[in-house]
């Protein structure tokens, strides 16, 4: 029976689906048994939720507008 | 039946740009803008740190796109671009950077591999971040006390989606090495939620004991 110290190791290959099929097989044992271990895969799972929430989704004008500005002195009057 | 348009593919628009075109450049930059964007400023956590980034980013492509290879695809050299961009901005001002030994926020473990844990596991739930602004302003600052090292894996995987192997390649590391650094920047940012949540850290000193009496339900 794995510890919960090498449970909480494979978490995120768990989570990803990259346990190999022997790696798996033990690793849902420990957590059928283990109630401490299935909240801390949870709270894992609501961690990673949480900061997909953050991502910065779109560029702000004025930041936009500067790039063009610069990137149009850079490639200089155009024909 | 009407065929969808079809788009130039990355490499077309570089042999484009290569021949003269300048529209090429500015399909490149349409495509690549936002997701740059993104990942600079995931990295930098500030704003004019970002819109320099960028800048810089965007100014090397210019210049260097005629010597690029395509050894590897064009995403993954802007990206590499972008990183390298990003973590020297953040050196400059590393002085006042508030990285956080990561060490300091893994799980302990007794010597029969029982987990010591002096709070229960909880973390809100996404939708909590709609609602909780002070949650999120936590969670940002949280991720900003990540060293670089790990900052920079952590977003280029969790938040800007890339593979294990993409973020591999941008950043010259083994994918083990990634999921290695992946794993604990999770584990950090999950122990930080969890404390903040349970009121034993302060964000900006906005308030003491969040959960008051909930602490004792274990």
């Amino acid at each position: 029976m794995k510890s919960c110290k090498e449970i909480v190791d494979l978490l995120s290959d768990y989570l990803e689906g990259d346990l190999p099929p022997g790696e798996l097989e033990a690793f849902e044992a420990h957590m059928a048994l283990c109630d401490p271990c299935v909240d801390f895969l949870e709270s894992l799972k609501r961690t990673r939720s949480l900061v997909r929430g953050l991502r910065e989704e779109d560029v702000p004008s004025e930041v936009h507008d500067q790039l063009r500005s610069f990137l149009d002195r850079l490639q200089g009057p155009r024909s | 039946m009407e065929q969808a348009e079809r788009q130039p593919t990355d490499s077309q628009l570089v042999t484009s740009f290569r021949g003269g075109e300048p529209a090429a450049f500015e399909e490149i930059l349409r495509r690549y803008e936002a997701k740059v964007y993104s990942l600079v400023r995931g990295m930098t956590r500030n704003d004019a740190d970002a819109q320099d980034s960028l800048q810089d980013t965007f100014l090397q492509v210019y210049r260097n796109i005629a010597s690029f290879k395509g050894e590897s695809s064009l995403s993954t050299w802007i990206y590499r671009i972008a990183v390298n961009s990003a973590l020297m901005t953040i050196r400059k001002r590393r002085h006042d950077e508030k990285s956080v030994p990561i060490d300091e926020y893994m799980p302990q473990f007794e010597e029969g591999g029982h987990r010591v844990a002096v709070l229960p596991d909880w973390s809100p739930r996404a939708d909590d971040l709609l609602l909780n602004k002070e949650l999120a302003t936590h969670l940002r600052e949280a991720i900003a006390a990540l060293d670089p090292e790990y900052r920079t894996v952590f977003v280029l995987r969790d938040q800007e989606g890339l593979s294990n192997e993409e973020v591999a390649t941008i950043l010259d590391l083994s994918v083990p090495a990634v999921k290695s650094r992946l794993h604990r920047a999770r584990l950090f940012l999950r122990e930080r939620i969890k404390r903040y949540w349970w009121g034993t850290i302060k964000p900006h000193g906005m308030f003491s004991n969040r959960r008051t009496g909930a602490a004792g339900c274990r």
